[in-house]
């Protein structure tokens, strides 16, 4: 089995010898760690595809998270990477090389599991020595690459505990140095941080991006937290119903959403159902229209962030300004969120500090190029479900 | 507003307070106290008392003394059919055990959602009656029984031996053959307790299947199959039905001479500090069982 390893960290070389720039952002340019090519996964007694027909290319030093509901797809997909399940269809190729159905065990690749799947038996210290001791590393060099590993995490001084010794925060903490202890050239972390509180998981958030960045390791994060996948990533890929909707980076993935389903999942978003009268002129329900783009389509969904709509007298200058009634307000601390009805339209807009209450009058608009056209998703009731 | 701040108010938790939380508790446990009382304590209480007492010619004198010990120890016999026994038990359960965890092994990871059905039809001869069982033993290994008829024609003898039935080596395959289904159900639930994710983590630290066995699914199962072993061998070693059935002279174990003392013999302190010997050898196997198979750990 070492040979194994030793063979594909040979042909890794060989294919990243044209060394990167280090200073190119990271995900740009390395080389491709995971290729996933045409992958499909039906799981036996089911009838629907978990993962339908995707393609994913994951390069070397990336952050890449892969951001989904549940049912998405998302771990299934990771699964897959790790070898746990293998695809009905398509392939799997780690460092360039074949690796569909190579069993878990011959792969380069280390998980951090949601449970964390620390050996109840071992103290941390065993556990973390476990992959090492599996790939029959020299017995002196074990117990200096375990401390090091600790000591990444802040675990050091915890090498005598037992894993139900331990708090929530702590064994993930151990779970990664045992991830990392081999130092794999590919990281998958599975929703990592799901059992955590959210206090110790913006902590977390804190240690994984740092240790990524320190340990240059490329790590694949699964998640269904939006906020997460935003925070951490380079790039990363929305998953719905087994597709993989949208694949860009944090600021494009925002700004710019492919589909409705990226606009509603991701933060907060207007959609609206829009079409294009005879004149060229756009309109959604009774609100006329200016948009930057035209759309391939006479009926179109255009989406606006609700941060992206200006409130008050300054709107007026805007190509998209209309006057509406107040429906709710939500104080949200820092700011309030206002419900306007513009018509049969009703959208959410951001009000800073400006007090409204129902029923006032309230003027607001946007620029067109803050309108997204997206590609209409079966998913609707998603939208709602803001997370 | 005023009626609210005039209102009493009542503690949420306003469960009557007439029974004493202590009598209460006493009440609760009481019916398993009584269990352990009548079922566990005065049977061992009466026995352990028989074995002190003394039998004058098939009568038994209340007269305490230790003679029934010091004259079992002091007979080459009972040392004989105590050790033979001893080995027997051990053997056998050690046979089940190597042929059950395997089996639960292999159940519990490779049956997938058939594995309740399989554990099913392995315990399922727990249902035939033990006598039966062991007949089924005696037809087989017979002089006219099925394995000679089988040998027979494939032509590997060419008359019907004798040996297979009346020896040690008959009980123990019989004892064997009781044993497996406990070891098997004790093994199979310890293995099913066994998280997917912990096969998966030590695949995913490289460690191949057979390593991941070793690391890490048998230092966790390894307590339960010792409970499957400790109950295979207090199973075996207090038994006399398989020895007397299958074991003629050479195959006779303690549990025969217990039934003897009870009965022909009408020697009741013997055969109770007989028993009482047989009591303490298995608390003595399941004490250093135990000790040798302790866990820390907890799977969560």
């Amino acid at each position: 089995m070492n040979t194994a390893k030793e063979e594909s960290s040979q042909v890794s070389s060989v294919t990243s010898a044209p060394q990167v720039d280090s200073a190119t952002p990271p995900g740009a340019q390395g080389s491709p760690v995971v290729e996933l090519k045409g992958v499909s996964k039906t799981y036996p007694g089911g009838d629907v595809a978990a993962v339908d027909n995707i393609d994913l290319t994951i390069r070397e030093g990336e952050f890449f998270s892969i951001l989904g509901s549940s049912g998405s797809g998302k771990t299934t997909t990771l699964r897959m990477i790790a070898g746990f399940e293998q695809p009905t269809k398509g392939s799997v190729l780690l460092d360039g090389v074949d690796a569909t159905g190579v069993p878990p065990y011959r792969r380069d690749v280390n998980t951090v599991f949601q449970n964390y799947a620390l050996f109840p038996h071992m103290k941390v210290e065993a556990n973390v020595a476990y992959p090492l001791k599996m790939a029959g590393t020299p017995k002196g060099e074990i117990k200096p690459r375990v401390a090091e590993a600790l000591e990444r995490v802040s675990m050091t001084g915890f090498e005598k505990r037992l894993p139900h010794q331990l708090s929530g925060g702590q064994r993930q903490r151990v779970a990664l140095a045992r991830a990392l202890v081999g130092s794999p050239r590919l990281l998958l972390l599975d929703e990592p941080l799901g059992a955590l509180d959210l206090k110790l998981r913006e902590n977390m958030l804190l240690v994984l991006k740092h240790l990524q960045r320190e340990v240059g390791i490329t790590f694949i994060y699964v998640t269904h937290d939006q906020g997460e996948a935003l925070a951490m990533s380079d790039r990363l890929a929305v998953m719905n119903g087994g597709y993989v909707e949208q694949l860009a980076s944090p600021t494009e993935i925002y700004g710019r959403p492919a589909t409705s389903f990226v606009a509603g999942f991701i933060g907060k978003s207007n959609l609206l159902e829009c079409e294009c009268g005879s004149g060229g002129q756009a309109s959604a329900g009774k609100m006329p229209l200016v948009i930057a783009e035209k759309p391939a389509d006479p009926k179109f969904t255009l989406s606006i962030r609700p941060e992206t709509i200006v409130v008050g007298e300054a709107s007026r200058t805007l190509a998209n300004h209309y006057e509406a009634v107040v429906g709710d307000v939500l104080f949200l601390g820092h700011e309030r969120e206002v419900m306007v009805d513009c018509g049969d339209q009703r959208l959410v807009v951001r009000a800073g500090q400006d007090s409204y209450s129902p029923g006032d009058p309230i003027e607001f608009g946007w620029g067109p190029e803050d309108a997204v056209i997206v590609k209409a998703t079966g998913s609707w009731q998603q939208q709602s479900e803001d997370v | 507003m005023a009626a609210a701040v005039g209102r009493r108010l009542e503690p949420i938790t306003a469960l009557p307070r007439r029974i004493p939380s202590s009598i209460k508790k006493f009440l609760i446990v009481s019916p398993a106290l009584l269990w352990i009382l009548a079922l566990v304590i005065l049977p061992n209480v009466f026995l352990i008392s028989y074995s002190l007492w003394k039998n004058e010619l098939g009568s038994v004198a209340h007269v305490w003394n230790f003679n029934n010990y010091s004259e079992l120890f002091a007979s080459d016999v009972f040392i004989t059919l105590l050790k033979r026994t001893l080995m027997i038990a051990l053997v056998s359960t050690a046979c089940a055990t190597l042929i059950a965890y395997p089996l639960a092994y292999i159940v519990v990871t490779k049956f997938g959602r058939y594995k309740t059905l399989a554990a099913l039809l392995i315990i399922i001869p727990l249902w035939v009656s033990y006598l039966m069982r062991i007949f089924a033993w005696k037809i087989i290994l017979g002089e006219r029984g099925v394995l000679n008829g089988f040998l027979e024609s494939i032509g590997l003898i060419n008359k019907p031996s004798t040996a297979f039935l009346y020896s040690t080596t008959t009980v123990i395959v019989a004892l064997t053959y009781v044993a497996i289904p406990y070891v098997f159900l004790s093994s199979y639930t310890s293995l099913d307790r066994v998280p997917k994710h912990y096969y998966e983590a030590s695949a995913d630290c490289g460690a191949s299947a057979w390593r991941t066995f070793r690391h890490v699914i048998w230092p966790l199962t390894r307590p339960g199959v010792a409970v499957g072993f400790a109950i295979g061998f207090v199973l075996t070693f207090g038994d006399y039905v398989t020895p007397a059935m299958v074991g003629g002279l050479s195959g006779t174990m303690l549990g025969s001479i217990v039934l003897q003392s009870f009965g022909t013999a009408d020697n009741w302190p013997q055969g109770a500090a007989i028993g009482v010997t047989i009591i303490a050898a298995g608390l003595l196997v399941l004490a250093l069982i135990s000790f040798f198979t302790r866990l820390e750990a907890e799977i969560d």
